[in-house]
């Protein structure tokens, strides 16, 4: 389905758009790119905003939700991933997304991202990853390069970066893909699939922060990047998708597409309770009638 | 010995992996089965294997709800026991233990004067039936059942449904060997002498902890979501949940680390189920941001900390009431959340429904004081009135929402402060909760539109908004009373809070009794908002009455007395606080206001 042919459809654009806060981000920063190919991405698989809960952290990029016609959890710096499975686990109906930046994720909540990404909740999570603290202007993030220079490290950056889709392939995420926001239709096509995606779903995307990250800019991705898709990439091997991973630091070369996906079942499919009883938000809040039972142990 | 007692008292200790705690789990079970009232509690450090571990029972037909103050019965496993339970025998106690099967040198051997130390060849008696050592426990258990002059059948009884799943030959060996250690008890010692009524034909009570009755009460409460990380002593109620709470419709979620455990309950909060976590001391210092979170985007959750032996790591398996001024001190800025202290075991099962209520009428975080004592010792109790409370959702928009209230405001000024609540799956409803400050319509105005006049408005509007919610509760929350004496008729007002409320009240009955020394109590269940008026009232009334007043609590520097301080000004000058980590005896309540204000 084309998300241009607007007409026909249940959920169209100003669903998503209309009637929230207008994004309060620099002009020009990587995080509109990313906004308009997720609200895309949702038109066009025909979610309802009204079941959807985009949760994010703390940053520039976690406003997010603010800016997206769903309900939403601007939550705590760093807490996107366990807010978001929070909401799947008591009503696993919901789409659920996580949105946030590279200090929020891979910083302060890499532990949340890395242990949603294992249990295999089916949300998307989504990291705008700008390589650099935006909203506390301009500090080393998780991912900033070697050598780079920010305000928090003036004789230049000596921690060697985290590279985050690596991590989510060894932390057993489900669906790895990185989008960069100056290119809309692929982001857009990767977001679709990635919120389609049955199982934990990550989306590393190249997101510059044109204020305060004058080294990863639009430009330096533009002469780096090149699409996975057209080198022939297979995803369901997860040891090529590792490789394709270190093209950046070991080649200089910065793929985007899809670089694993598999089917594994999902958190809610397996959990006892769920199994058991249901959603539990749409079960409700009741009084047991077995509530004697379940203690007939303590006679 | 003039007066037979009217309890009796038994404690069974040895190392860990000695099977102390089953064995104390089986005498609860044989007395409550014999239609006893039983308390019991263990005493247990931070180690798997070898230490020093003990589990205490006290039973009576009325309501004991304290431990005892000595031990007329002591299984000593180990020759430790001697060292570390011998000195709480009671005059006329026995001490059996056995020399051989368990190496106990006779130099370890001292009791006090009176007290019968029995060396019983119970291994060896247990070798009849089986090599396994553990199966002396049994025998030493029969011998138990003979000194008080319980039924063996009960204790057979409940072997036969211990071992059930491991078939008829190990149930066989098993009552044979209780039955070698009643008889052998029978031709070797005099029985204890008591005044306890035994009837076994009366339906039993439910034997529940502290932790188990809160868990066990919010699952009453329909509780739909609990997330935790393993710690002492708050990991029973995790426990429970994910055993028996899932079998009722809970959805249990282990998180990696406790901030991530209160973020997660927030985040089910948000979507719309009755949530709740719960820890100790340390994760409960790292779930304190998301406490001002879930305030702030008023999302009902309810946070239990059962505190432990701190600072720090400090005492993980120890008693400690020291947390207090960490849970109100919990999360930066001015917000309306609730701090309930749990006061008793049976207290427990209707706390954790109120709580549930409180967190979804009015939008906030309750959090739960409760502590290692309260939390892991366990009581009879009377049959529980499931239908006392109802579910109360508060102002809960579940379907659509009216077009009377369309554009919808999350955040909308009213007068009790609560604003109509949507979840997420409502149409016409969405919004986001966020934890920057909002307006009504739960749109930021902390970046853009901060400063401006506007902005200032409704940052004054909306923290007016959520604080009003305070004053709404304690009006809602019952004011507490003194018990005891009345003004005119008192020699001390004691005051106390949270999990000691049973203890004092033994103490007093015990001043009363033997020392004519006549107390009211002041017991503390509300900490946040607090009746400041009141307690205030009841405290300036004593004084100027002339009686003495004191403070009892489980921390070093007396945090609910300057709790209570801060909140209405008056100070309590004598306190008796206490940190050693150990359960706190009545009897020695009564020695601290014998030394203090005299008293024969
Ligand atoms: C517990 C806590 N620590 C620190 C902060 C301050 N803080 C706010 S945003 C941020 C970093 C944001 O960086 P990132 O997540 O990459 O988002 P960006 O602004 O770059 O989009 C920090 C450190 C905070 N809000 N909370
Ligand atoms: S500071 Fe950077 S990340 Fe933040 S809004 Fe501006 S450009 Fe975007
Ligand atoms: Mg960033």
């Amino acid at each position: 389905m084309s998300v241009t042919q607007k007409v026909d459809l249940k959920f169209s654009l100003s669903d998503w758009k209309d009637n929230v806060a207008k994004p309060t981000w620099c002009p020009g920063c990587g995080d509109y790119g990313v906004l308009s190919a997720t609200r895309k991405a949702l038109v066009s698989l025909q979610i309802n905003p009204e079941d959807t809960m985009v949760v994010s952290g703390i940053g520039c990029s976690s406003n997010f939700p603010h800016f997206i016609g769903s309900y939403g959890i601007h939550s705590l710096h760093g807490r996107a991933a366990p807010n978001a499975i929070g909401v799947k686990l008591a009503n696993p109906d919901l789409t659920v997304i996580a949105a946030g930046g590279d200090g929020d994720g891979f910083g302060i909540g890499l532990g949340g991202f890395l242990h949603a990404a294992r249990r295999n909740f089916d949300i998307t999570y989504i990291v705008m990853d700008n390589q650099i603290y935006g909203l506390t202007t301009g500090q080393a993030s998780p991912t900033s390069l070697i050598g780079q220079k920010t305000k928090s490290t003036p004789y230049g950056n000596i921690e060697h970066p985290i590279n985050p889709l690596a991590s989510a392939l060894a932390a057993g995420a489900t669906f790895v893909a990185r989008a960069f926001s100056g290119d809309g239709k692929e982001f857009a096509e990767i977001m679709e699939k990635a919120i389609a995606h049955k199982g934990f779903s990550f989306v590393d995307a190249l997101s510059p922060c044109v204020t305060f990250n004058k080294l990863n800019t639009f430009d330096y991705f533009r002469e780096r990047i090149y699409k996975l898709e057209d080198e022939d990439h297979d995803p369901s091997n997860i040891m090529k998708a590792y490789e394709r991973t270190y093209d950046w630091d070991h080649n200089d070369r910065v793929p985007t597409g899809i670089f694993y996906e598999i089917s594994r079942p999902t958190y809610e499919e397996m959990d006892v309770t769920l199994k058991e009883f249901g959603n539990p938000v749409k079960r409700g809040a009741i009084r047991p009638k077995n509530i004697k039972d379940i203690a007939s142990h303590l006679y | 010995m003039e007066l037979k007692p009217d309890e009796i008292s038994f404690r069974i200790s040895g190392q860990n992996g000695d099977g102390i705690f089953s064995a104390g789990d089986v005498f609860a079970k044989i007395c409550s089965r014999s239609g006893l009232n039983v308390h019991g509690y263990r005493s247990y450090q931070s180690v798997i294997r070898g230490g020093h571990v003990n589990y205490s029972v006290r039973a009576a037909n009325w309501d004991a709800k304290a431990p005892a103050d000595h031990i007329d019965v002591l299984i000593s496993i180990r020759g430790s026991g001697f060292e570390v339970d011998a000195p709480h025998m009671s005059p006329y106690g026995i001490i059996l233990y056995d020399s051989k099967g368990f190496r106990i040198k006779p130099d370890e051997i001292k009791v006090k004067e009176g007290v019968k130390a029995i060396d019983m060849p119970a291994l060896e008696l247990a070798s009849q039936y089986s090599n396994l050592k553990i199966v002396a426990n049994t025998v030493f258990m029969g011998a138990v059942v003979y000194l008080f002059d319980l039924d063996l059948k009960v204790f057979e009884n409940i072997l036969a449904e211990n071992f059930s799943k491991k078939g008829k030959e190990v149930i066989d060996l098993n009552v044979d060997s209780a039955r070698a250690g009643y008889n052998w008890a029978k031709e070797n010692v005099p029985q204890i002498d008591h005044d306890v009524k035994i009837d076994t034909t009366k339906p039993p009570k439910m034997i529940i902890g502290g932790n188990e009755s809160i868990a066990y009460g919010m699952v009453n409460g329909g509780l739909q979501y609990f997330a935790w990380y393993p710690m002492t002593p708050a990991s029973p109620i995790g426990q429970f949940l994910t055993s028996y709470g899932v079998k009722a419709g809970v959805a249990v979620k282990q998180m990696e680390d406790e901030i991530n455990v209160s973020n997660n309950v927030v985040g089910a909060a948000v979507a719309g189920a009755r949530a709740a976590c719960a820890t100790s001391g340390g994760g409960f210092a790292l779930m304190t941001e998301a406490i001002g979170y879930a305030s702030m985007v008023e999302a009902p959750a309810v946070f239990i900390e059962v505190a432990r032996g701190g600072p720090s790591t400090g005492l993980p398996t120890k008693q400690e009431q020291g947390d207090l001024h960490q849970l109100i001190g919990a999360s930066q800025g001015d917000f309306p959340r609730a701090i309930i202290a749990q006061t008793s075991v049976e207290d427990g099962f209707y706390l954790g429904q109120e709580a549930l209520n409180i967190a979804e009428k009015y939008q906030m975080p309750v959090l739960i004081a409760s502590d290692l004592y309260l939390g892991e010792h366990f009581e009879t109790v009377n049959e529980f009135d499931y239908e006392r409370i109802p579910i109360e959702r508060g102002k809960l928009i579940l379907d659509e929402v009216p077009e009377e209230q369309r554009p919808y405001k999350r955040y909308l000024v009213t007068d009790d402060g609560v604003s109509p609540r949507t979840i997420p799956g409502v149409k016409f409803g969405r919004y986001d909760a966020g934890s920057d400050e909002h307006d009504e319509f739960s749109r930021l105005v902390s970046d853009v539109r901060a400063g401006f006049p506007e902005a200032i408005e409704v940052r004054l509007q909306q923290m007016k908004k959520r604080m009003t919610k305070m004053d709404v509760l304690l009006k809602e929350l019952p004011a507490p009373v003194v018990e005891g004496h009345s003004i005119d008729d008192s020699d001390l007002l004691i005051v106390s809070w949270g999990s000691q409320l049973d203890i004092v009240r033994e103490a007093r009955a015990h001043l009363e009794k033997t020392n004519n020394i006549r107390t009211s109590h002041l017991h503390i269940k509300y900490i946040l908002p607090f009746h400041s008026k009141e307690v205030g009232e009841i405290l300036r009334s004593f004084e100027q009455k002339g009686v003495n007043i004191m403070m009892y609590e489980g921390n070093y520097t007396g945090q609910m007395a300057r709790h209570i301080r801060a909140e209405t000004g008056f100070e309590i000058k004598h306190k008796y606080l206490r940190y050693d980590g150990e359960t706190v005896l009545p009897i020695e309540i009564v020695k601290y206001v014998k030394d203090t204000f005299g008293g024969n």
